[in-house]
């Protein structure tokens, strides 16, 4: 289980937390919290993927990403499985009813590759998505929302 | 090397989240020159691998995953020999394939090696 908590803190000098002066609020995040995943990403580093592969994805273009999320993806959906990309974007993906999707984010163009394939009949699906545009984000919750149903 | 050989592939730790393994671990990055790198399971271990991978190497992993040859050969992926790294390097071909292709093909591969179960997990002290 993981926890939001907002308060005030006590660091040391190894920049380690010591204590909690206050504690202004305390939330159970849900598994795969888009905001939480998206601020674990911003730790990698530049090479993080085998040392000399792996760009760094871009800070502010996770918060883009965190805010588009809560923007246009409803709350009533599946959340995805959040990873980066060796190129310092994020890939998106879902496991839904047979069907295994992803979704490639450019963070700096703010462009998605959509790709479906259910797996026993190996019917595709292939869409490019402009993320900063709502009717994309109306489009992909409304593919989701099928998928979770379980319709083809 | 024969069809029922295991390939065995090195999970980076940034591509699972909640056990779940993105289907980036079967695709060749952009430097890997549409190539995926694992090991000939008919030369090594998973354990081995896993330990020359992290120790030799120093390279991480968080366990280790496999695809047969035959399954490689049902996805039209040629698997050859590459001993010039280290001797039990094999290379999994996705050239000629467009990005589409790839990230089907890599998908087919992850649900074929999750089936199998992990091979080879690390473990913590």
């Amino acid at each position: 289980m993981r926890v939001l908590l907002q308060g005030v803190g006590r660091y040391g000098r190894d920049g380690k937390l010591q204590k909690m002066e206050n504690i202004k609020a305390l939330k159970v995040l849900k598994m795969n919290d888009v905001a939480a995943r998206l601020e674990d990403l911003k730790a990698l580093r530049d090479g993080w993927l085998d040392g000399d592969k792996g760009f760094a994805p871009d800070k502010k273009g996770l918060d883009w990403l965190a805010e588009a999320f809560q923007r246009g993806y409803p709350d009533e959906l599946p959340l995805p499985y959040l990873y980066p990309t060796a190129e310092g974007g994020v890939q998106a993906e879902w496991s839904l009813n047979g069907w295994e999707i992803s979704l490639e984010i450019d963070l700096e163009r703010k462009h998605g590759e959509w790709h479906a394939l259910e797996m026993t009949t190996e019917t595709e699906e292939e869409k490019s998505l402009k993320l900063d545009e709502p009717d994309d984000w109306q489009w992909l919750a409304r593919e989701i929302a099928r998928r979770m149903r379980g319709e083809t | 090397m024969n069809v029922h050989t295991l390939l065995l592939r090195q999970i980076h730790p940034d591509f699972i989240q909640n056990q779940r393994v993105s289907s980036q671990a079967f695709r060749p990055t952009p430097k890997d020159e549409r190539k995926l790198s694992v090991y000939d399971g008919d030369l090594i271990t998973p354990a081995e691998a896993f330990k020359h991978y992290t120790k030799t190497l120093n390279l991480k992993s968080i366990g280790v995953l496999g695809v047969s040859v035959k399954e490689c050969k049902e996805c039209e992926l040629p698997v050859t020999p590459d001993p010039a790294p280290f001797l039990e390097h094999v290379l999994i071909d996705f050239s000629g394939y467009s990005n589409k292709a790839i990230e089907k093909k890599a998908k087919q591969l992850k649900a074929k090696a999750e089936a199998r179960g992990w091979l080879h997990q690390e473990t913590r002290a």
